[in-house]
């Protein structure tokens, strides 16, 4: 199915040394032809031909021509660029979230990257070739995300975001969720400490409540330094988790109140019209899923609503607590509740590289970029399809 | 051949006794490609549906003046999921005490399911097995309901159990996880004697009340001479002074019923092999008992869930005539133990070794999901129409509905899908889903 011609044959062709670099330059570049090419937009090219050089992608030739001059194969299928999952806690194995504390601003995740861990071979394995590492909801700044490659132990962006969660789970510590009676105890014993009351006695830290949340937050963001100085500055990014309605909005206003760029994660209500507008007028972006059986119709509908406002919106993994296969399952849900193809494959590469702010090194086929792509045997939205090959660098890696 | 010569005929009649306020209009469904069944397509047809049912499908098929048009570029049969909660009361999915009799039939809420129902018909789903102590070691019977409305098509369609199901902290360890094989066998041991029983008194019934006909016969025949005798008899009797004992028969004995057990009827029908025996089962030591302990019980016809490591065994299951169901869905870390080694490639193994291969959803929520379940196996090597028989033909088989479910033939139930691609390919949508004759999904 595949026709390899290496590039020893090209090299013996070339034997006068005086010949220009360009030949050179043609020898070493691959030729991929593919039934179909996908861009990172979703948009497809009949027999289009990537071209790969030195673990970049030089370019795409649309015509479906084919250089003699330099090696090619061809591939019988689609040709992709490799996808990104936007939330995962591959490898990290518990070190994501301190529960003894409530800011870790200067946690970062790119400490915990254990790139030898089985979990990266699995998500290669589905074709998963870029992950936004980040730490989970149990603190309200959780820590610095990073963006890894499954492959090959390489750090992609050192900082991409700082992780902030404003739902309940970030309320509280220990494993004790959020209730609204130590809120009211902690208010009664104000004066007495919050060491006697029944929230700390419980487990539950500071702050107990959802408006000391947002105060709390506010004034870190304020005052802080380093990285949430660069977060001030609108040079980071942040990823907020916010699950419920209330919660949402309240994340959107805070990120307009504040000025902060990045994106929510969670929304299962995505389609709600009043969360919606809140995020319209944050600007933020959106990570959604994983789709598992809990998430009822509204939130399978949440990336058509999105993609009708022209939100950008990306899909989390949530490993290795989900399998490496509901990545793309997601986005298939999501495309069987409605939203559009392109929208849907926008979340998966393209829009997912802009969310985690590493567009200008995957998530497309654009000269220039990563050569990370993947061969499939038919349309990767279909679930019937397989991976062929990935490749990661220009290197195949995996299948 | 004579039902399709007579079919016009007998629709036509139908059509002009046909009340007026029939719910279920008829319908004219016109497929660029129409799958009969997995393998067996028809291209340009006309599928012609009334009260419920379809009477007609062909090329030259007369439209009734009523009848609403509907255009599908692949029209198939209605799936169904061959393992799933869908339509019970929540508590009774979870309940973990039950026996052979408990009726899944009982459990079904109709009212509070109607999300998930709406659910799954949205992903193409017109029926379920449902089952209620889906956990239980003997789950009793399952029910094959219809997706819209909820109203059950046979209330007793299967018998359900369960053998080393860590959950609940039943049969961690090998031996007494194999030791439930032995539970289960005992159980059908009590249904094959009860069986017997039943059979050997219907028998010795049937010997009775032939033996009585004939002596009335003869003693009919005989009356007179017999009167005479017995008179005589009465009258000695009470010349000596004794009372007089009339002649007992041998026929006088009639043969007496076993005693009636619920539990044992319902074992009974499943060694008869009138239901199957539906049994979730994942590791390879207790499978090999199982498969082992059936051959005891030929006639069962065994069907087995989850069935994880049964790769190796796919062979043997072939050998025995043993069906699977399959759950091809994404499991993270934190499986339970009897899912460790789950693999998307199961339904592939097992197909390629001649397993009947169904595909199930086993939950309630997440019916909708089974088209994508089935085309995960396809990206995991199950053969394309293979998988669609997992999800049509093949349950509508087993669960004795063959003929009326599953395949899109004359005289069949009209649950339809009207898809705008291949069916199991997720970058085609579901257009419109036929239930019963009525349209229950429209774009």
């Amino acid at each position: 199915m595949i026709s390899f011609f290496t590039a020893f044959g090209f090299a013996l062709a070339a034997t006068a040394p005086e010949v220009p670099n360009e030949a050179e330059l043609l020898a070493n570049t691959l030729q991929i032809q593919a039934s179909t090419v996908l861009l990172g937009d979703g948009t497809k090219i009949e027999n289009g031909v990537v071209l790969v050089r030195d673990g970049k992608v030089v370019g795409v030739n649309k015509d479906g021509k084919l250089n003699d001059a330099s090696p090619s194969m061809k591939h019988e299928g689609f040709l992709t660029p490799g996808l990104i999952a936007c939330q995962a806690e591959l490898g990290v194995q518990g070190e994501a979230y301190d529960s003894t504390r409530t800011m870790l601003p200067e946690a970062r995740m790119r400490h915990g990257f254990r790139p030898g861990h089985s979990d990266f071979r699995h998500a290669l394995h589905n074709g998963i070739t870029s992950v936004v590492l980040s730490p989970n909801e149990e603190n309200p700044i959780g820590g610095v995300t990073t963006v890894v490659k499954t492959h090959g132990a390489k750090v992609v962006n050192k900082e991409a975001h700082l992780a902030m969660s404003f739902s309940t789970a970030g309320l509280s510590g220990g494993g004790f969720s959020f209730n609204f009676f130590f809120e009211a105890k902690d208010f009664m014993a104000e004066d007495g400490g919050f060491e006697s009351t029944a929230g700390s006695q419980s487990g539950a830290r500071m702050p107990t409540s959802h408006s000391g949340l947002v105060r709390d937050l506010g004034s870190a963001v304020a005052d802080g330094e380093g990285v949430l100085g660069r977060v001030r500055a609108g040079k980071l990014p942040v990823l907020i988790e916010a699950w419920d309605r209330n919660e949402v909005v309240r994340a959107a206003r805070f990120a307009a109140e504040n000025k902060l760029k990045g994106a929510i994660r969670g929304l299962p209500l995505g389609s709600d019209p009043y969360v919606v507008a809140a995020l319209q007028t944050s600007g933020l972006g959106a990570v959604l899923g994983p789709y598992g059986p809990e998430q009822k119709r509204r939130s399978l509908e949440s990336a058509g609503a999105l993609a009708a406002q022209q939100i950008p919106f990306a899909f989390a993994l949530d490993g290795p607590r989900f399998a490496p296969e509901s990545l793309r399952w997601s986005a298939v849900a999501a495309l069987n509740a409605g939203a559009p193809y392109a929208a849907v494959w926008k979340a998966l590469t393209k829009d997912a590289a802009s969310i985690a702010g590493v567009a200008d090194r995957v998530g497309d086929l654009k000269a220039g970029l990563d050569a990370d792509f993947i061969l499939w045997s038919g349309d990767p939205l279909n679930l019937a399809s397989r991976i062929d090959a990935v490749y990661v660098g220009g290197e195949k890696v995996g299948h | 051949m004579v039902a399709s010569f007579l079919a016009p005929f007998f629709l036509a009649a139908f059509l002009q006794d046909a009340p007026l306020d029939d719910a279920s209009p008829t319908l004219l469904i016109k497929a660029e490609r129409l799958i009969v069944s997995p393998g067996e397509e028809l291209e340009n047809v006309t599928v012609l549906v009334d009260q419920g049912r379809i009477v007609q499908i062909g090329k030259d098929v007369e439209s009734p003046t009523d009848a609403r048009t509907l255009e599908g570029k692949v029209v198939c049969a209605g799936f169904i999921d061959s393992w799933s909660t869908l339509g019970l009361e929540p508590v009774s999915v979870g309940e973990a005490r039950a026996n052979a009799a408990t009726r899944s039939a009982d459990a079904v809420d109709r009212f509070r399911t109607q999300d998930a129902r709406e659910e799954a018909l949205r992903g193409g789903v017109t029926a379920v097995r449902a089952q209620a102590a889906a956990q239980a070691a003997i789950g009793g019977t399952g029910t094959l309901l219809r997706t819209h409305g909820g109203e059950s098509l046979h209330d007793v369609v299967c018998l359900s159990a369960t053998v080393g199901i860590t959950r609940g902290g039943r049969a961690s360890e090998i031996f007494s996880r194999i030791d439930e094989v032995g539970r289960l066998s005992a159980q059908l041991a009590k249904g094959k004697s009860y069986d017997a029983e039943q059979r050997e008194y219907r028998f010795a019934l049937e010997e009775w009340e032939k033996a009585i006909a004939e002596k009335v016969e003869k003693l009919e025949k005989d009356f007179k001479k017999a009167k005479k005798a017995r008179d005589k008899k009465v009258k000695e009797a009470e010349e000596k002074g004794k009372e007089h004992k009339d002649e007992k028969y041998k026929e006088d004995k009639k043969p007496r019923a076993p005693k009636y057990s619920a539990d044992s009827e319902v074992l009974a029908k499943v060694v008869r092999g009138e239901i199957p025996l539906i049994v979730e089962i994942h590791r390879y030591p207790e499978l090999k008992a199982l498969l082992a302990a059936m051959k005891a019980y030929p006639n069962v016809r065994v069907v087995l869930a989850g069935a994880t490591e049964a790769g190796p065994l796919a062979n043997d299951i072939a050998a025995q005539n043993i069906s699977v169901i399959v759950w091809p869905g994404l499991l993270g870390d934190s499986r339970a133990d009897e899912w460790a080694d789950h693999s998307l490639s199961l339904a592939a193994t097992l197909a390629k070794s001649g397993v009947d291969v169904m595909i199930g959803s086993r939950g309630t929520a997440n019916v909708r999901d089974l088209r994508m379940l089935a085309s995960t196996a396809i990206g995991y090597g199950l053969d394309k129409d293979k998988a669609l028989a997992a999800i049509t033909s093949v349950p509508a088989r087993v669960l004795n509905s063959k003929g009326r479910l599953g395949t899109i033939r004359q005289g069949a139930d009209a649950d339809l899908i009207l898809c705008d691609g291949d069916p199991l390919d997720t970058t085609a949508r579901v257009r419109y889903v036929i239930a019963g004759g009525d349209v229950v999904v429209e774009p």
